[in-house]
């Protein structure tokens, strides 16, 4: 009678377990040399995290509330009054006339746009003539 | 009737041991990732055995203490990030592992040169045990186990960590592909193999079932 090969199976794994190599017996001091080893935990990343997530919402809020105070305080007020609008359209009247003769002091565009150094070329041929 | 009561308070019994035993390894697990060494010791000395055992049958015997050491404070550091409590043995079993996976790539490299020294040593320590044995039984005993760990040497690395995982530390064939981070089909392929090369080992010492 032959055993089947679950049997063979069985007694193989049965015989490894029976036989198997003891390791040898840890020197006496290892518990104490791995927990000496230890390194100690580090609870500053949580803390950082909760310090992070603070921080950011924080500042947000902060830069917020500053750009509104200051856009506020910078942006010119509506006039209510209608002496106040009279001034503010005539000012601004004044202001684009104003504009508008500089512009014409200002030189041609060609003339802005020629460089010296064609001055002073013209200058050189001249002189040669 | 009255023995079948017995026998069933008794089994009870053991499960609810079981479960405290369970609940007491998980609150040890989380006292240990806030940072509690000593709940760190009743760990190491729960699961040293099982760990310097796999690290025995997976790399021999030179240098065993400082791969457990290894194989401890890789744990100690990482259990912070350990989600699940109760799959801390598969993930002291990985960590095992990898680190027998490293002593042999370094092993492979010639890094370290001091694992045939330590081989010879075996060896020798092997010849005294022999001239100290007595008994006929003991000495039988002791040529087997040289013959498994010779049997053991002689297969693959990946034939090997499956035979030691499953059959000797009698993890079961689903733990063993989660360690091994393979399918469970290769864990049986793997498995049909290394009993197959080992049956062969034996058979060539004389040994035959």
């Amino acid at each position: 009678m032959t055993n089947s090969p679950k049997d063979n199976q069985n007694n193989l794994v049965s015989f490894l377990r029976h036989n198997q190599p003891l390791p040898p017996q840890a020197c006496p001091d290892l518990e104490q040399k791995i927990l000496e080893s230890l390194e100690p935990r580090r609870f500053r990343d949580r803390r950082h995290y909760k310090t992070v997530t603070w921080t950011i919402p924080s500042a947000i809020a902060t830069g917020f509330l500053f750009t509104t105070v200051s856009f506020g305080v910078r942006t010119p007020r509506i006039a209510i009054e209608p002496n106040d609008l009279e001034n503010f359209l005539v000012d601004n009247w004044h202001d684009t006339l104003n504009n508008q003769n500089h512009s014409a002091i200002d030189d041609s565009e060609i003339d802005w746009l020629l460089p010296n150094v064609y001055k002073s070329k013209q200058a050189l041929s001249v002189s040669a003539q | 009737m009255l023995a079948n009561q017995k026998a069933s308070k008794a089994e009870t019994d053991t499960n609810a041991d079981a479960d405290t035993n369970a609940q007491t390894e998980q609150e040890l697990i989380l006292l240990c990732q806030q940072g509690d060494r000593t709940c760190f010791r009743l760990l190491y000395q729960r699961y040293q055995q099982r760990v310097r055992s796999t690290l025995y049958q997976l790399c021999g015997k030179s240098l065993l203490d400082d791969l457990v050491q290894e194989v401890f404070l890789r744990a100690w550091k990482g259990l912070p990030k350990l989600k699940t409590a109760k799959y801390f043995s598969t993930w002291l079993y990985r960590i095992s592992w990898n680190v027998a996976t490293d002593r042999r790539r370094k092993l492979a490299q010639g890094k370290d040169k001091t694992f045939n020294e330590y081989t010879d040593k075996d060896r020798l320590n092997y010849g005294k045990d022999l001239s100290n044995v007595q008994d006929t039984s003991d000495l039988m005993h002791l040529h087997y186990q040289d013959v498994v760990q010779r049997g053991l040497n002689s297969l693959s690395f990946d034939h090997r960590s499956v035979l030691v995982l499953h059959d000797l530390e009698d993890l079961p064939q689903k733990q063993v592909a989660e360690i091994l981070d393979i399918p469970v089909g290769t864990v049986k392929s793997r498995l049909f193999h290394a009993r197959n090369s080992f049956k062969k080992i034996l058979e060539q010492q004389g040994i035959s079932f």
